[in-house]
């Protein structure tokens, strides 16, 4: 089945800044895609070239199996969208702002509008001049804006960026069972690492404009860490075991030691750490979580 | 109704020229995106009337035209006697006058802030995700700034007229002196026709002038500031020159109608007029040089806005 969003060989320079670099993104219908990267990666750049905000340079990006530049109006008639910061009218209400863009994107219902601020927690406020709302609720306002006209594909940069942890939970609950029971896929870019770990079933990790990664969080997860937590006494003899096998060994905040070993060698250091007489409490390999693998392979 | 002056006038292939126009974008618009620029401009009208700039303007451009018809008599030095009244088509042009002058600086205004202030807020990002083309909404947003311009003008020529009539006579004008009729009644209705006529696309040229600096930067009060001063620099400099070198200009022709109209109302003006006319009238420029100043600066406003990457 085709990708509902391919890029391919997508790039685009500013000046003597090389943005984006022969992006070539891939997303399945129904699938949760966290899109990740440093500031600057160029994550954002990406996302307003798909949605042709910003022309590329070269690189084709289809959606729904077509290309988006021909075929721009009959697309995004089934595509949301929140790029960056929110943004509307501070003068006009909830309703207003989403009025006008009810009327843009044509053949939305009235009611929609209620549903999209009951979805992201806004209605008991739905008629407040959006000046006089926190950046919370203004942000809630833009997802609200994104989900409007019932989307199958949302594209959303940050969408958590001013939430409270209670309003990440309600919003991540939202976007899930939109995911789940109406099937809509979502691509989100966000630096919540935790969030996206717990909420993507895809990724692709950006750096320096190049895409660097694209797998599945399963996939990635199942990888090794290459560390292993070990809690024991006397730990200055311990290290100097390490050392003396040629490890590098930190010690962690709380008080473990942290060492950077393959998987193949641990019965070996284990067996000497027992021969020392040092008193093992725990010998664990790391489990591998997203920002490890960011943090690995992002920076 | 006599219509004989106006078929034998040049305001008619002014006024067909403009409606074939109107009609051709307005089909061409129709037939590329119809419905969505009318969506489009809907939602502007929420925007327009949600804001308070247009409850503000049109108090401003009351009180303006109300002013200037009361105290320009005044300070002419003209009174009213138990025998004669003032002359409501002198009161016309001198409201009608003033307020289209000061409906030019609203819409430039007004326009300077169409585009720039979507850039400012960012709210352009969400317009231009919707099923909807850059051109659909420059359209929606060049629909607007005309919509605005005819009400605008509707509330100048409407207060004017009734401020003119509820405190003048509508009849000849009669020189005191020798008591002869100078302007027959017909004549000076027919002259206030081609004033209103007239001075409409010059208010439409400001507008379209306030559009294009609205799309060379992203700030609306930058934009805004840029096309007053620009606007109140050429609205000077114009007046420095020589009559004929002024009439290249479109801002000269907002004010000159009811400044004919005023002149004649006063017994002055060309001899004969109309039939016999003022040289802009005769050759059309009234006409020719707003439309170049429009399409000039529409399609140099479009050209900015389709290239333009979207980083707000």
């Amino acid at each position: 089945m085709a990708p509902i969003l391919e890029t391919r060989g997508l790039s685009r320079r500013f000046g003597r800044i090389q943005a984006v670099q022969d992006v070539n993104l891939e997303i399945q219908e129904g699938d949760f895609y966290g899109f990740l990267g440093l500031n600057g990666a160029g994550k954002t750049t990406t996302i307003r070239m798909i949605l042709q905000l910003i022309r590329p340079d070269s690189g084709e990006i289809r959606m729904f199996g077509q290309n988006v530049r021909k075929h721009f109006i009959e697309i995004m008639r089934k595509v949301g969208a929140l790029v960056e910061l929110p943004a509307y009218y501070p003068y006009l209400s909830a309703v207003r702002n989403l009025e006008i863009l009810r009327l843009a994107s044509g053949g939305v219902p009235r009611s929609r509008i209620d549903e999209c601020l009951e979805l992201v927690g806004l209605l008991p406020r739905k008629h407040d001049r959006v000046g006089t709302y926190s950046q919370g609720m203004r942000q809630r306002l833009a997802i609200a804006m994104a989900l409007l006209s019932r989307p199958k594909l949302v594209i959303l940069d940050e969408p958590t960026n001013g939430l409270d942890p209670h309003g990440i939970n309600h919003i991540r609950e939202a976007l899930q069972r939109l995911n789940r029971e109406e099937g809509v896929t979502f691509l989100v870019s966000s630096h919540l690492l935790h969030e996206v770990e717990i909420t993507c079933n895809r990724v692709g990790m950006i750096r320096e404009g190049r895409l660097v990664v694209q797998d599945t969080v399963q996939n990635l997860l199942s990888r090794s860490s290459g560390q292993v937590r070990v809690e024991c006494e006397p730990k200055a003899s311990a290290v100097k075991i390490f050392q003396g096998l040629g490890l590098e060994a930190s010690e962690s905040t709380d008080g473990s030691i942290l060492l950077a070993a393959e998987r193949s060698r641990l019965p070996e250091i284990h067996a000497e750490l027992v021969r020392a007489g040092i008193r093992v409490w725990s010998f664990a390999p790391e489990r591998m979580t997203l920002e490890n693998f960011f943090l690995s392979r992002g920076s | 109704m006599n219509l004989g002056w106006f078929r034998e006038s040049p305001v008619l292939h002014a006024l067909t020229t403009v409606a074939g126009a109107v009609l051709v974008a307005g089909a061409a618009a129709t037939v590329l995106g119809g419905p969505r620029v009318l969506r489009l401009v809907a939602g502007e009208g929420i925007k327009l009337v949600s804001q308070r700039f247009l409850y503000v303007s049109i108090l401003f451009l009351c009180a303006g035209v109300l002013l200037s018809a009361w105290l320009q008599p005044l300070l002419t030095g003209q009174k009213e006697t138990e025998w004669s009244r003032f002359n409501s088509y002198q009161l016309f042009a001198y409201g009608a006058k003033f307020g289209n002058w000061m409906a030019s600086y609203v819409l430039v205004v007004f326009s300077g802030m169409l585009f720039a202030g979507e850039f400012d807020r960012g709210t352009i990002k969400n317009l231009l995700t919707r099923p909807v083309t850059r051109t659909d909404l420059f359209l929606a947003k060049v629909l607007v700034a005309i919509l605005f311009a005819s009400f605008l003008y509707v509330v100048v020529i409407y207060v004017s007229y009734h401020y003119a009539v509820s405190r003048g006579d509508l009849g000849p004008v009669w020189d005191t002196q020798q008591y002869e009729m100078k302007r027959t009644a017909a004549e000076m209705e027919s002259a206030m026709r081609y004033a209103i006529a007239v001075s409409f696309l010059p208010l439409l040229c400001a507008s379209f002038f306030g559009i294009l600096v609205s799309n060379l930067t992203e700030s609306s009060g930058y934009a805004v500031a840029t096309a007053v001063i620009a606007f109140f620099f050429a609205d000077l400099t114009t007046g420095f020159l020589h009559p004929d070198t002024r009439l290249k200009f479109f801002n000269s022709y907002l004010t000159e109608g009811f400044e004919v109209l005023r002149r004649r109302s006063e017994g002055e003006g060309w001899p004969g007029f109309p039939p016999r006319v003022a040289p802009w009238f005769s050759e059309s420029l009234y006409l020719k040089i707003p439309l170049l100043y429009m399409s000039a600066f529409l399609s140099t406003a479009y050209g900015i806005f389709r290239a333009k990457n979207i980083q707000a």
